[in-house]
């Protein structure tokens, strides 16, 4: 039996079909006695139900077959599946979408700006070693390291560090004992160049430094490598 | 919805408020008080009402492109005070924006422009230094971005800005892009970490800054990192090449010298895996812990 005998076959028992098509499932009936039993068969249940009685079921049908299921306790694992990824209908009021717009928007905000604004190292009370001229010192606290810069000019008046750690700004003095001029900075693991700024006119690489690097405008900065 | 489910629902959602005021009132605090000073150094600049505006906006665009508030400060402020006109420092804050929006490393291009505003070097310098290093970040990322795809390891975030950087100081001092391509190859060859890569191209342009030819430099590295050198090591080659300039060397003599005893120790290394390989196989199989030398030679 192919689909369309199938169709021709519905059509005939809801008294749909036309007299072509029940003239093609005759035909095909007195071919294939097969199609002609199962027919017969459709036709008697068709029947059957036409004549039964219709009973209306008790409104409490479906509750009371419910009750009568026993229920099944479902595991931990299945709970938190069906919390994960039940589907589910989520009821919103306007007061509740706008909470969650602002949150979404204040979020985003926050991550953006964030991102530019580096938290301030936490800096650990440690103590500095005694001085070496010329010799960066690291000590070593819990997120950043001091590192002592030394400077020899007893000539100098007045001698700042600037460099990558503090923007080039020109304000971090160093201080002056006997002649050698000397600042701790509190840094992080990196590579930093930096230079002197002597009497507030010349600007010096310091001589102790492990190396250099050109400044880009034709001079030098001297190079400190913090490390862990 | 019940009473209970309601009340706790907008509590919550006052809570998470309350927490998400609460930790960003403090990097607002922060911005804002850059721009108060963006605001106040642009009001005690010569600067004309309209340039001032211009400035304003222009470091309002920054900011909102990404640039850190504390930089743009910087650049304005500082910039007024050494006596840049608008016009330059519009200039700085775009080429800072132009870096932020290629998606290059923005902080050493910010770095050049804050140290040339400290120590006093004209506008024009600073802007040409500023543009021609960000030519020099741009050819230099997909080079760094080709090693980590290639699985170059970094274990903070910011490795691969510092290594961009690193690459871009390089080529700034003609160090050729094969060399710095094979410097890499040779470090991932070693499985070294992009640390060790930035370490050797960071040498690489000492020597290049010292008055070593850029391709004595890049070549002298390279055999180091071939030899397996540390990032130590390369810090110890930098040590070596200023203290012998500070004694009077030339970087040129210097390099001949530690590509001389490149050499030697590879000649060295040489030698003893062939002496191995002889002892091996002379004696292969002579002994279950494969030190079975001298079966060769027994008599």
């Amino acid at each position: 039996m192919n689909n369309k005998e199938r169709d021709i076959m519905h059509k005939i028992l809801d008294r749909d079909a036309g007299d072509d098509e029940k003239k093609i499932i005759t035909r095909d009936m007195e071919s294939d006695p097969g199609l002609k039993e199962e027919f017969i068969g459709l036709e008697k249940a068709v029947r059957m139900l036409e004549e039964s009685e219709r009973l209306e079921a008790p409104p409490a049908f479906t509750t009371e077959v419910m009750k009568r299921l026993t229920r099944r306790s479902p595991s931990v694992l299945d709970r938190v599946k069906g919390f994960l990824l039940g589907s589910r209908v989520l009821r919103w009021n306007m007061a509740t979408a706008l909470a969650a717009a602002v949150i979404v928007l204040v979020t985003g905000v926050v991550v953006s700006r964030m991102h530019h604004e580096p938290a301030e190292p936490t800096m650990t009370a440690i103590s500095v070693p005694e001085s070496v001229p010329g010799k960066p010192e690291p000590v070593i606290g819990e997120s950043t390291i001091t590192v002592r810069l030394t400077f020899h000019a007893p000539e100098a008046h007045s001698v700042a560090v600037a460099g990558k750690f503090n923007k080039w700004r020109t304000d971090d003095e160093m201080k002056r004992i006997d002649g050698k001029w000397s600042i701790d900075l509190k840094l992080k693991p990196g590579v930093y160049t930096y230079s002197f700024l002597v009497d507030g006119k010349s600007w010096v690489p310091d001589p102790g430094a492990e190396s250099y690097e050109d400044d880009g405008f034709g001079s030098q900065n001297a190079v400190l490598r913090v490390n862990t | 919805m019940t009473r209970t489910t309601a009340v706790l629902r907008f509590g919550g959602i006052a809570l998470l408020l309350v927490f998400f005021a609460a930790g960003t009132s403090g990097a607002f605090g922060a911005e804002s008080g850059h721009q108060d000073a963006i605001q106040r150094a642009l009001a005690s600049s010569t600067l004309s009402p309209a340039d001032q505006a211009v400035v304003r906006s222009k470091a309002a665009a920054a900011i909102n492109a990404g640039v850190p508030a504390e930089d743009v400060e910087i650049i304005v402020s500082r910039g007024l005070s050494r006596g840049a006109d608008a016009g330059a420092v519009n200039r700085f804050l775009d080429i800072s924006v132009s870096a932020k929006r290629s998606g290059l490393p923005v902080d050493p291009v910010l770095d050049r422009i804050e140290q040339g505003l400290s120590k006093g070097v004209p506008a024009e310098r600073i802007a040409a230094a500023s543009e021609r290093f960000t030519e020099k970040l741009m050819a230099a990322q997909p080079l760094v971005d080709a090693l980590i795809r290639g699985g170059m390891t970094s274990r903070r975030s910011t490795e691969r800005e510092e290594a961009i950087a690193s690459t871009a100081r390089a080529l700034e001092k003609s160090i050729p892009p094969e060399a710095i391509k094979d410097m890499g190859v040779a470090v991932h060859g070693k499985q070294g970490p992009l640390t060790l890569f930035t370490n050797a191209v960071d040498t690489a342009t000492y020597f290049a800054g010292s008055g070593m030819s850029s391709k004595t430099a890049s070549r002298l590295v390279q055999s180091a990192v071939d030899k397996g050198s540390s990032e130590r090591d390369l810090n110890a080659m930098i040590r070596r090449m200023a203290e012998e300039m500070k004694q009077g060397a030339k970087a040129q003599d210097v390099a001949k010298k530690m590509e001389h005893e490149n050499m030697k120790d590879e000649r060295s290394m040489e030698r003893q895996d062939m002496h191995q390989e002889m002892r091996t196989d002379h004696g292969g199989g002579s002994g279950p812990s494969g030190m079975g030398g001298m079966g060769g030679h027994r008599r």
